[in-house]
């Protein structure tokens, strides 16, 4: 908690000196989901950040009634949740230990927990609790848009199905719900993410000064609708 | 530049916020030299080897916003460090 508090005191500080250009989302401290709710409501009351980032394992399941206070918390703030996964072994447990070398926990840790993270919001039910949440995942939501086809298969007939997930169409219209970064590197991967779930709730991500930078540092190309639904994303009512 | 006059927005980029060095008492985070001379972050027991975040867009706003405005990035949203 304390770590938290003191990064959303800086961060909000940072914003502060430029607001028409950055914006902060909270780290909060997940491990206990009250003190998560009080701090967000902190950030985004008192401090002016505009959401929260929190990992995707962080010893709660994502659909745990624990965090049903939490996520109401975040819907009645009206602000985003984005979901971005850490390395395996901060908040959740060590790697798997295949995942240690050539970065694969980067790699394919990182797009594990993504995918995880969607099933696990879609198929416990978080999507349906609390429909004003606007959740999103990072890096396309991992295989998602290439496993659709088999999630949507389990929902309709795997044992632990609700009835409502049993529903034809289900679980693609709870996950044309999320929201999804397209830091992908591919067109063609991102082609696949909106033909499952359209283009509204896509933003640019570009994991800025990170290993993963065009080198040539050229200016971005990208259309008008990914800032259109940034904007939706953050929900701001007082824009800077 | 405005929030509501932004052509690009990116929404996945992550800070590292010096003055958080050490609020996580024995799990840090800290950025030190590793003995090869390169910069080690440690954040618990996780370590990130040779990543210069220092005089980085990471954790230089200055320079940040020049990258931004050479990458033609208008707004950005700041997400914690993963």
């Amino acid at each position: 908690m304390a770590f938290c508090r003191r990064h959303n005191d800086v961060l909000a500080a940072l914003v502060r000196r430029y607001p028409g250009r950055l914006a902060g989302l909270a780290a909060l401290p997940m491990q206990s989901p009250a003190a998560a709710a009080e701090e967000l409501r902190r950030a985004v009351g008192e401090l002016g950040l505009w959401g929260a980032g929190i990992g995707t394992e962080f010893g709660t399941r994502l659909d745990s009634p624990a965090l049903d206070d939490f996520y109401r918390c975040c819907a009645t703030l009206d602000v985003p949740l984005y979901l971005h996964p850490a390395p395996a072994g901060i908040d959740g447990p060590a790697a798997f230990p295949p995942l240690s070398h050539y970065d694969l926990d980067l790699l394919i840790g990182f797009a594990a927990q993504e995918t995880i993270a969607v099933g696990t919001l879609i198929y416990g039910g978080v999507v349906d609790r609390h429909p004003d949440l606007r959740l999103c995942v990072s890096h396309g939501g991992g295989a998602i848009a290439l496993l659709a086809g088999r999630f949507s298969e389990a929902a309709a007939k795997r044992p632990w199905a609700s009835a409502e997930l049993r529903e034809p169409g289900a679980f693609m219209q709870r996950l044309q719900k999320l929201w999804f970064d397209n830091h992908v590197h591919s067109d063609d991967a991102v082609e696949l993410l909106e033909k499952q779930v359209g283009r509204e709730r896509l933003v640019l991500g570009t994991n800025f000064a990170g290993w993963d930078q065009p080198a040539s540092g050229g200016k971005l190309e990208a259309p008008l609708w990914l800032a259109d639904n940034a904007r939706r994303l953050l929900g701001r009512k007082d824009w800077m | 530049m405005s929030w509501e006059a932004a052509r690009v927005i990116d929404f996945h980029a992550h800070v590292v916020l010096e003055e958080t060095f050490g609020a996580a008492g024995e799990h840090g985070p800290d950025l030190t030299v590793a003995e090869d001379g390169r910069p080690l972050f440690r954040a618990g027991g996780y370590r990130l080897h040779g990543v210069r975040y220092r005089g980085s867009p990471f954790m230089d706003a200055e320079v940040r916003l020049a990258a931004m405005d050479r990458a033609g990035i208008d707004c950005q949203v700041l997400s914690p460090n993963p």
